[in-house]
């Protein structure tokens, strides 16, 4: 591992985050593997799975993956926990518009100062990605604005995580959104069926998002979607007069009493999320909002664990 | 317009704070890096217009409360009679503010905002320097400078008695006047006048104003009468000429009763305006009107009047006492009470009387002694105005009607004729009295005499009237007598009978050219029976004696028949002459012709009984009576008169030849008020003129004669003289105008009659009086209603903001469901607490 990767992994993989997941192995393994598996369904299931170890079994685990002989020695119940294979591909898209650098006052701190969406989205990039690798899932990588910024294709390899994460922290936000013509080419790109995991504030054209979405889903991609959102776009607190700049066009801005377009603003928001939700609830995508108020280990954690 | 606190006009400037907030908050606007554009800018674009007018309201709101409130602290002031209309122009500049305050959100251009808050600022400035300037040209107008003689005038009419609230009006004028006093500087000189039908200067000579004025104004008390205030202004001009101070005002305090003020005599006023020109400064005349009472309860006595002119023993008299109610209520007198002399009072019931409207109370009154009565009429009722409830009249009765009856027929008593008719009409057999009654005196003493034996010697001035009946002529030195004892106050009865010369009357001519006689006699017509005859037509009655026989219920004049008659021929276009009846043809009946201070009377109709059937009517005889009265009732003195501040009264004398040299010039009067002044006597043809200055009190004045023995009234005359029964004087009597009670307010066109001659402010209280007198700018404040303007913006201001934050709220309540799963719990430990517990629940 080169310095800068090295670097790379350590700023991205935030140590505490990752002892933290560390230190809750059993559950956050669990919350992995029930959710990868849970979630896919592997048609693949059972073809050259290597034995793990041992974990205690709880209602709702497979009764096929209980330890006979275990029960019969020790009248314990326990699960063999295999090492999975994977045949799992996945694509992490990472949005890198200028609006992601929004940071906010609320967002959860790291180093000392607000994070942005944009950090907040590279930090669960980076985990998710670790996670993934670390069960030999094969993981890529497209961040975009209104064109394709950089593009990994899916390994699962211990070095492929380094470059990874090496682009990762390489990313940089600025310019507009446009989702809608990327999302197309990347579900034409992906052959193989693969888990998209989409981090974006979604930004942009509702209808145009939703229809990619559905170009995925008609791909049989099965599609997560980060919604990262600071806490100040869902609830508009300002009340001194601001000047409000365009972060994805420099220089254009407008200046306002917030107050006066609070209500009209909240609804536009409350609008745009309900669309996407209802859409991403039809197609059967799994949406997550995740508001960078929660700092983003724990969102991540509590994200896997619910989807255990 | 001028401001108490010019200086805070600047403060103005505080129109613009809103404005520089909003600018400032612009300006100061946090900068914020933001993602969510998208739907910032779809909401301004939706929200932008109205987001505006909501600013606007706001601001407009704020600038005009800051414009307000600063404008408040200025005090503005409005002056009396300011030749700006400020009740205009304020609201022009509060709506200006407003505009520049709308102006300054809608520019966006910087340079639009400056030139703008340039413009308003040019607008407060220039605001300023009118008021500055108004200030300043108020100041000049007002400025006493100099110390100053300041005359007082306060009504002390009848009506300033009357109880407005606490006290009376004049009580409140008292006070005023002594508010007035106490503001002016030390050496300032006070002069108080009290005016009603006279004005009294209570103060001499100018007193200093911190003189012993406490018990002078304790001691003032009203004068009665009416207010004129043309007098009491020319009265006051008269007493500022007498200070040394250079300037000088006049102060009027009154009740603003338009009784007295003659607005219907400008030239009394330019007269009036005059005057005060000639004074060393023109004074500025200040008047202050207190409110008339809402409740007024008055009735007065109107008038006292008799039935008859000639008043004797021979009959009783009616009298007649009009009350009038002068309030604003109905009224029921309890009575009136009549009193004649020193008698015992009558009294006589009232009905109750609507508020305009009069009532009479009718007395019946046998004068049993000639000479002159004072009947004193008194209303018993509890009103609020108490001095108009007594009115006095004086009716002089005669003991003995002397007439002279020349009989021209010049055939003695013996000959049934006209004169005998007369005769007979005018003494009525003793038999004619009513049996059991005492015997009735006669008033009339009839001498007959031939006319013959008529001389110029004979003493016409013993009577009272001359009846030439069916006279051909008199000679021409009778003519010349006769017509003199008419002009000094006789009465002539021509009845012209067939024997009647028409050269004689037609020439019949005065000195100066004039004719002597009423009509000339023209031609006799005689109708002949088969033509039909010819009748008096009551219809045509204009003469006052005749009219009181119009009734035909009690006279039959009408029913004689007069078939020869002369055509009289009035004298044309001689105002003196007036034709009093008619025949039913229309040819005069009676022509009647004043002359000097005398009567003629002439007649058509030979009442001879041969030419017309009329003496054997039965109202023949009271037609011979009102003719005889109505010819002898002049030539007595009119003791009967109105207020007037120079009254002359003629007094006849006793003879023709009383132009006596060294005769007494005046004589002592008696006021009613008891003090005794002067009245100057002027010979006169056939008597002497009484003049009586300020005889404006009403009642009775007594003249004393006793010093003029030759003239008719004076006590030692023969008993036919008229003086009073009472005394040795001549009583006259002051009627006041009931009107003076009534109590009607004065209206801008009376006032504007002064206004327009005289340097004249109105004051609308006691400060803008004390204001305009002390040399402050008269005028009132208007700060208490921009206040109460800045109350009612603040409230819009506060309900206009609240409704606009409420309706922002209304759909920002609802918060964006968006919650993290990390937010749902509260740290992941928990999440995994639970489910640790489940797996163990499960094991």
């Amino acid at each position: 591992m080169s310095l800068s990767e090295s670097n790379a992994a350590s700023r991205l993989l935030r140590p505490d985050a990752l002892d933290r997941v560390a230190r809750l192995e059993l559950i956050a393994r669990g919350v992995v593997e029930g959710f990868i598996t849970g979630r896919h369904q592997s048609p693949y299931k059972g073809t050259s799975v290597e034995f793990a170890e041992h974990r205690q079994y709880v209602p709702g685990d497979d009764l096929r993956d209980l330890d006979w002989r275990v029960l019969g020695k020790s009248d314990r119940y326990y699960v063999k926990q295999y090492k999975e294979e994977t045949n799992l591909r996945s694509v992490l898209l990472v949005d890198a518009s200028g609006s992601m650098s929004y940071a906010g006052d609320r967002a959860a701190q790291i180093d000392g100062r607000p994070v942005s969406k944009f950090d907040y989205a590279r930090y669960l990039a980076a985990s998710i990605a670790y996670l993934l690798v670390h069960q030999q899932d094969a993981v890529g990588l497209v961040s975009f604005d209104t064109q394709i910024k950089a593009q990994l294709p899916s390994r699962s390899n211990a070095r492929h995580l380094r470059t990874l994460l090496a682009e990762i922290d390489a990313l940089e936000a600025g310019g507009e959104t446009d989702m809608g013509p990327i999302f197309d080419d990347i579900a034409e790109q992906v052959h193989r069926r693969s888990l998209v995991v989409i981090l974006s504030d979604l930004f942009g054209d509702p209808d145009r998002l939703i229809q990619a979405l559905h170009h995925f889903r008609f791909r049989r991609h099965e599609v997560m979607l980060l919604h990262v959102m600071a806490d100040e776009e869902l609830t508009f607190p300002f009340d001194s007069w601001s000047d409000f700049r365009d972060l994805e066009t420099p220089g254009s801005h407008e200046q306002l009493d917030p107050a006066t377009v609070r209500a009209e603003y909240l609804e536009r928001v409350r609008n745009h999320v309900q669309r996407i939700e209802t859409a991403c609830g039809q197609l059967k995508i799994d949406y997550v909002p995740m508001n960078t108020r929660t700092p983003f280990d724990t969102a991540l954690a509590s994200f896997l664990a619910s989807r255990r | 317009m001028t401001f108490v606190n010019l200086s805070i006009l600047f403060g103005l400037a505080a129109v613009a704070i809103p404005i520089a907030i909003h600018l400032f908050n612009r300006r100061k606007a946090k900068p914020i890096d933001w993602g969510a554009m998208q739907f910032l800018r779809n909401s301004l674009v939706n929200r932008k217009r109205k987001i505006l007018i909501e600013e606007l309201i706001l601001m407009a709101l704020r600038c005009l409360l800051a414009g307000l409130i600063v404008l408040a602290f200025a005090r503005p002031f409005l002056p009396a009679g300011a030749g700006v209309s400020w009740l205009v122009l304020i609201p022009l500049i509060l709506m200006a503010t407003v505009l520049v305050a709308l102006a300054g959100i809608v520019a966006r251009d910087p340079a639009w905002r400056l030139g703008l808050l340039g413009a308003f600022a040019a607008v407060v400035i220039a605001t300023g320097f009118l008021a500055w300037n108004q200030q300043l040209l108020h100041a000049e107008t007002w400025k006493t400078g100099t110390e100053q003689d300041v005359a007082i005038v306060i009504d002390g009419s009848d009506s300033m008695t009357v109880k407005a609230g606490e006290a009376s009006n004049f009580r409140n004028a008292v006070q005023e006047a002594r508010r007035l006093t106490q503001s002016l500087r030390a050496e300032d000189r006070v002069t108080i006048l009290i005016a009603g039908a006279e004005t009294k200067l209570v103060t001499p000579d100018p007193v200093s104003v911190r003189g012993e004025l406490d018990q002078l104004f304790e001691s003032l008390q009203p004068v009665g009468g009416e207010f004129a205030p043309v007098d009491a202004i020319s009265a006051a001009a008269t007493a500022l000429a007498a200070g040394g101070n250079p300037s000088k005002k006049i102060v009027v305090i009154s009740d603003g009763q338009n009784r007295g003020w003659e607005a219907d005599q400008p030239a009394r006023w330019d007269f009036l305006s005059e005057t005060l020109d000639r004074l060393p400064t023109r004074p500025k005349v200040v008047a202050r009107f207190l409110p008339l009472p809402e409740q007024y309860s008055n009735a007065a006595v109107a008038s006292i009047d008799l039935s008859r002119d000639v008043i004797g023993p021979d009959r009783e008299t009616e009298v007649r006492v009009r009350v009038l109610n002068a309030g604003y209520q109905r009224i029921k007198p309890a009575g009136v009470q009549l009193r004649v002399d020193d008698g015992a009072p009558i009294s006589a019931d009232v009905p109750p009387i609507e508020p305009g409207e009069t009532a009479e109370a009718v007395f019946r009154h046998r004068f049993a002694k000639g000479g002159s009565h004072v009947l004193r009429a008194s209303l018993l009722a509890d009103d609020d105005l108490a001095a108009d409830d007594s009115q006095t009249r004086v009716a002089a009765s005669l003991d003995e009607l002397p007439i002279l009856l020349i009989d021209g027929s010049g055939s003695g008593a013996n000959t049934i004729g006209a004169a005998t008719f007369l005769e007979i009409a005018l003494s009525p057999p003793a038999e004619e009295s009513v049996a059991g009654q005492t015997a009735v005196r006669r008033l009339t003493r009839v001498t007959r005499i031939a006319a013959p034996d008529v001389k110029a010697s004979t003493p016409f001035s013993d009577y009272r009237a001359v009846l030439l009946v069916d006279v051909p002529r008199v000679g021409a030195d009778v003519a010349k007598e006769l017509a003199q004892y008419v002009r000094s106050g006789g009465g002539l009865l021509i009845v012209p009978g067939a024997r009647s010369q028409p050269a004689f009357y037609d020439e019949w001519k005065l000195a100066d050219g004039q004719p002597a006689v009423p009509a000339r006699l023209g031609q006799r017509i005689v109708i002949e029976e088969s033509s039909g005859t010819a009748h008096v037509a009551p219809d045509s009655f204009t003469h006052p004696a005749l009219k009181r026989l119009v009734d035909a219920s009690r006279g039959d004049l009408a029913g004689g028949v007069v078939s020869s008659y002369w055509r009289l021929a009035p004298i044309e276009n001689d105002p003196a002459v007036a034709v009093g009846g008619r025949l039913d043809q229309g040819d005069p009946f009676l022509v009647e012709r004043t002359l000097g201070r005398g009567r003629v009377l002439m007649t058509s109709v030979a009442l001879d009984g041969s030419g017309d059937s009329l003496p054997a009517q039965v109202s023949f005889l009271p037609f011979i009576h009102e003719l005889v009265y109505s010819v002898a009732a002049l030539g007595d003195v009119e003791p009967n008169h109105a207020p007037a501040k120079s009254l002359a009264v003629f007094i006849p004398a006793k003879t023709s030849a009383s132009d006596e040299a060294g005769a007494a010039t005046t004589v002592p009067i008696t006021f009613p008020d008891g003090r005794t002044e002067r009245a100057t006597l002027e010979q006169g043809d056939g008597g002497a003129l009484a003049t009586i200055a300020g005889a404006t009190l009403p009642g009775v004045y007594r003249l004393d004669l006793s010093s003029r023995p030759e003239l008719r009234y004076s006590p030692e005359a023969a008993p036919s003289a008229a003086s009073d029964a009472a005394g040795a004087s001549l009583p006259l009597s002051i009627a006041a105008s009931p009107d003076e009670g009534r109590l009607e307010p004065l209206t801008e066109a009376d006032e504007s009659v002064a206004a327009k001659r005289l340097d004249w402010f109105r004051a609308a209280d006691t400060e803008q009086m004390v204001a305009a007198v002390v040399g402050d700018v008269p005028g009132h404040e208007i700060w208490k209603y921009l206040a109460l303007c800045a109350v009612g913006v603040v409230l819009a201001e506060s309900f206009a903001s609240r409704w606009i934050a409420g309706q922002r709220k209304l759909g920002a309540t609802q918060s964006v469901d968006f919650v993290s799963e990390g937010d749902r719990l509260v740290t992941f430990q928990d999440r995994a607490r639970e489910f640790l517990a489940s797996a163990r629940g499960a094991n």
